[in-house]
């Protein structure tokens, strides 16, 4: 098996953050030996199939995979970032146990036009 | 007299277009994961289960806020209602949507709720795919003693789970049928004493069934599990017993038992081997003709001789995906020409993606359902944490073996160090590949059966035959919910009508 040509280089800018970038290449693993090798303003990474010579049109189509799959990490990111801190709220009044129902307070202090506890106690 | 300033308020000419609230930044995102599939769509699922189907580029511009208010209205609207998006950064509605999420845990409410007795390891049968069974051995070392029996009933009853399943199975369990009546009676009136709800079920090959045994079931609401891999050529082949008449025999078992306990009360399991995987339409016509509801096609079990060869689990499990669909298409097939005849994993699925409720199915839990949905109690007063945990165990794998009902309490299995031990493997919200998956709401984490296939709890999603299944039918079932009358069919299995 010819090394040399048995496997792809894909540059990777930096503007991915490395949890991208693993997240995505995570995928890859079951079917490729995958290295990340530091680059100037980003990755490169090396792409050889697990012990099988690659095929010429699977370098293509792994190219616009892992590059599509970036995008979508990224925007997975985004989502993640953006929604860690209401995720939290969400789970945490699901699992509470204490009542956190709030009697409104307004300047109209009896709504239904009487006190109904006024009530009952004029009536006792 | 019209006044200049309520003339201008009656003009009929457009408004400048600044006027228009384009909703461009005023919206916040909610927790949600997306998935591409068929047809140039997007799958939108948020963390309590609700989904939506989109145009491929919504997620973009959803999240870089090049979605628009007015001009793209309808699935604005739709992501709005759906709980993907807030209008506020705190959703008014946030209340609710807890309660959603919490619902889907609801599972957890309950705790372990299905208590497996093995009643005895003998067996008539010497099937090639179960790893358990002792042909006809030696029955006091290889059925359950009284003493674990009485104290396996004191460990279930401890459970706070108000509704209680106590599951007899084998080897053949009904070769120890005097076991059985014993752990029964006791169980019915200690579980009264505790105000407890019992179900029983014994599975079995039905060959060692007696009118005696019937009657039993009929006195105490017994239910029946038994085995049928298909028509005789593919059972008898799966399923040996001298004979070589399995098949008839539990033909024979289960139509007396449907006489004498109704037929809701008899049920059939289909375990699929190599051999079935080429029979997916002769099987579902054989469940169909002899009258079942429904058909259960449960995948090949990797605990058998496969179990450690990762690449054969791979490809048998692409395998199972094609019969599958070829099975499951087939009852569509029967439902589209007016029978009401379902299958069970799929509608155990799509329970999960179309309802807010949880589905008591162990192997799609999140945490997993080993130990909090059900324990093991083997023949031998062994307590491991899933079914397929005592098979490892009769490989000399006893890694999810909790303890001994001789030496253990109730606190020391179910809050024990070995317990929590697995507890990092339990959550999918926290696997590597699970954690931002779209159906990781509705999926599970199976760790036995990663730690069988791959030696490792966590395992590894990408060459995994549990992810690589359920991922292959959640797309396959949302790809057949775009037809509308197959979603009239899926909201059929789920209700069990028949529309």
């Amino acid at each position: 098996m010819d090394v040399y040509n048995n496997c792809i280089e894909i540059f990777v800018p930096s503007q991915y953050n490395m949890q991208v970038v693993h997240k995505c290449l995570y995928w890859f693993t079951g079917k490729y030996d995958i290295e990340i090798i530091d680059a100037v303003n980003g990755i490169n990474v090396k792409i050889s199939p697990l012990n099988v010579p690659f095929k010429e049109d699977e370098k293509n189509e792994i190219r616009i995979r892992i590059n599509k799959s970036l995008i979508d990490y990224y925007l997975r990111e985004q989502i993640q970032k953006e929604t860690k801190t209401i995720r939290e709220l969400i789970i945490a009044k699901a699992f509470s146990h204490f009542d956190d129902e709030i009697i409104p307070e307004s300047l109209v202090s009896d709504p239904i036009g009487f006190d109904p506890h006024k009530l009952s106690n004029d009536t006792k | 007299m019209i006044l200049n300033s309520d003339k201008e308020r009656f003009t009929r000419k457009f408004k400048d277009f600044s006027d228009f609230d384009t909703g461009n930044e005023l919206y916040h995102l909610l927790p949600f994961r997306f998935r591409r599939i068929a047809n140039n769509r997007e799958l939108l699922v948020n963390d309590w289960g609700d989904y939506l189907l989109v145009d491929n580029g919504v997620v973009d511009k959803l999240v870089n806020r090049r979605l628009s208010k007015v001009l793209d209205a309808e699935v604005y609207h739709d992501l709005l209602a759906n709980f993907f998006i807030s209008e506020k950064p705190v959703p008014s509605l946030i209340d609710l949507i807890s309660t959603r999420y919490r619902t889907k845990k609801s599972f957890l409410d309950s705790f372990t709720s299905l208590h497996i007795f093995v009643i005895s390891l003998r067996c008539d049968h010497s099937c090639h795919y179960c790893q358990v069974s002792r042909v006809s051995a030696d029955k006091h070392l290889y059925d359950m003693n009284e003493q674990h029996i009485i104290k396996g009933i004191e460990m279930m009853l401890m459970s706070p789970a108000q509704h209680l399943t106590m599951e007899f199975q084998g080897g053949e369990s009904l070769l120890a049928f005097e076991k059985i009546k014993f752990a029964v009676q006791l169980a019915k009136q200690r579980a009264e004493d505790k105000n407890k709800i019992l179900t029983f079920v014994i599975c079995s090959n039905l060959v060692p069934l007696t009118e005696e045994i019937l009657e039993f079931c009929k006195e105490y609401n017994i239910l029946i599990s038994t085995s049928l891999d298909g028509p005789s050529y593919v059972h008898n082949k799966n399923r040996h017993r001298p004979g070589k008449n399995s098949y008839e025999l539990a033909l024979s078992g289960i139509f007396r038992a449907r006489e004498v306990l109704g037929e809701d009360a008899v049920s059939a399991l289909l375990t699929t081997s190599s051999l079935s995987l080429q029979y997916p339409v002769e099987i579902v016509d054989e469940y169909f003709n002899l009258g079942f509801k429904s058909i259960f096609l449960r995948p090949i079990s990797p605990y058998g001789f496969a179990v450690k060869n990762n690449t054969k689990n791979y490809y048998e499990s692409e395998a199972f995906v094609e019969f599958y669909k070829k099975a499951l298409n087939r009852i569509i097939e029967y439902n589209l020409n007016g029978h009401f005849f379902r299958e069970d994993y799929a509608t155990i699925l799509l329970k999960k993606m179309v309802t807010p409720f949880p589905v008591g199915y162990v192997d799609l839990q999140s945490p997993a359902g080993m130990i909090s949905s059900v324990i093991v109690f083997n023949y031998n007063g062994e307590i491991y944490a899933s079914d397929e945990s005592r098979m490892l165990a009769e490989m000399n794998d006893y890694t999810f073996r909790l303890g001994s009902l001789d030496t253990h309490e109730y606190n020391d299995i179910f809050y024990g160090s070995q317990s929590k031990a697995y507890s990092e493997a339990l959550l999918n919200e926290s696997l590597p590949g699970c954690s931002d998956c779209a159906y990781q709401p509705y999926c599970g984490a199976d760790p036995v059966l990663h730690h069988a296939t791959q030696g490792d709890m966590i395992g590894h999603r990408p060459t995994s035959v549990f992810c690589h299944r359920n991922m292959a039918l959640f797309d396959y079932l949302f790809d057949l919910m775009q037809d509308k009358r197959m979603e009239r069919i899926f909201r059929n299995w789920i209700t069990g009508t028949h529309a």
